[in-house]
């Protein structure tokens, strides 16, 4: 061996500086390198210990498998399309929703015809005496109760069994 | 090194203008794309698989819900692993852990056997191998005195591969900084590896 050239060879943190710019840019190799094989060899084990401590930190994610990977893929777009706004989720819920809020409020209407006059009439004043204490959510409430007790008692208002399915 | 995927940043950018104007299921690209490299990095942080897994699908949601604040001048990837990795770094306060790394588990079960497979060195042979395990293992220890934060964006530089810019804006620090944290991990390694020297 050349004895100029083994008095040069590369210390340990030397090589590392090469495996490992500090600069954080490639660096130009030093002429040596290309004189000494055990020195050229030597960088090359430093970069690979380099790569594989790197590699090693993260086995367990870079051991899974495909299969694994599109079910974690799977897991978070299920989660994303969970968190999408509803409108753009399903937009036929959001009308369903306002439909249904209409029929409500057409049951709980006061013009409403016929037999719900009939059917209330024997609450009407019971709901006069009642109503001085109630808000008028709570009076709206006891309208729908009551048309519901309406129905229940056979009342035939096919509008009525609509707006039910409706719901 | 760890290889790194990328995407043309034009598709990209199309990709999320098309997303906000409620194209959820374009997102699914960025998913694809992405969710190895988060889970990985995420994993480097909490080194626990199912917290990591937790923290991409954390980090896509959270990417998702705020894609209206996304700058179309950075790309979706920096932006989406700066958002992982300060979930991380708040989970790992609730966990009042001050270090980002734990110690590497496979420094206590260090055998030789695992890592010298991987080794694509020309001349297998039983003195090379030894040399290998001892460089990694010297390595592992002078790395392992890095302070968390010199550790944090040495990973992202060497075995990350991201470029300085990449960290500075996953980290929120300007790159003189990081130039100079990386110099100083670099210095303090170096030290290290000459207090080995025999």
């Amino acid at each position: 061996m050349d004895r100029t050239v083994s008095d040069k060879h590369l210390t340990d943190a030397e090589l590392f500086s090469l495996a490992a710019p500090a600069s954080g840019e490639p660096e130009a190799l030093p002429r040596h390198l290309s004189e000494c094989q055990a020195c050229s060899r030597a960088l090359q084990e430093w970069q690979t210990a380099l790569r594989q401590i790197g590699e090693e930190e993260v086995e367990e994610i870079e051991r899974r498998t495909p299969q694994q990977w599109r079910e974690a893929e799977g897991a978070t777009m299920a989660a994303i399309r969970r968190s999408a706004p509803r409108a753009r989720r399903n937009p036929w819920r959001w009308a369903v929703g306002i439909a249904a809020s209409l029929a409500i409020l057409a049951l709980a209407m006061p013009w409403r015809q016929a037999p719900a006059p009939v059917a209330s009439s024997a609450s009407t004043v019971e709901t006069a005496a009642d109503d001085s204490g109630l808000s008028p959510a709570d009076r709206d409430d006891d309208a729908l109760l009551r048309e519901a007790a309406y129905l229940a008692r056979g009342g035939d208002d096919s509008s009525d069994l609509a707006m039910e399915e409706s719901l | 090194m760890i290889a790194r995927e990328t995407a043309a940043p034009a598709d990209e950018a199309r990709l999320i203008r098309e997303i906000r104007s409620g194209k959820t299921e374009l997102f699914e690209y960025f998913v694809r794309q992405y969710q190895k490299k988060i889970t990985r990095v995420a994993y480097r942080f909490l080194r626990d698989g199912g917290e990591a897994d937790c923290a991409a699908q954390e980090s896509f949601l959270r990417a998702y819900q705020s894609l209206d604040s996304f700058r179309e001048g950075s790309t979706f990837e920096t932006w989406l692993t700066r958002i992982c990795i300060n979930w991380c770094k708040d989970r790992l306060k609730r966990r009042r852990l001050v270090l980002y790394f734990h110690q590497s588990p496979s420094r206590d079960e260090e055998s030789g056997e695992g890592p010298q497979e991987w080794a694509p060195h020309p001349d297998p042979s039983p003195e090379r191998r030894a040399a290998g395990r001892e460089i990694r293992e010297r390595l592992r220890t002078a790395i392992g005195a890095l302070s968390p934060r010199q550790r944090a964006i040495f990973t992202m530089k060497h075995f990350e591969e991201m470029s300085i810019p990449e960290i500075a804006e996953v980290t929120g620090l300007d790159s003189g900084t990081i130039k100079s944290h990386l110099f100083r991990a670099a210095q303090k390694i170096r030290g290290r590896l000459g207090d080995f020297q025999s």
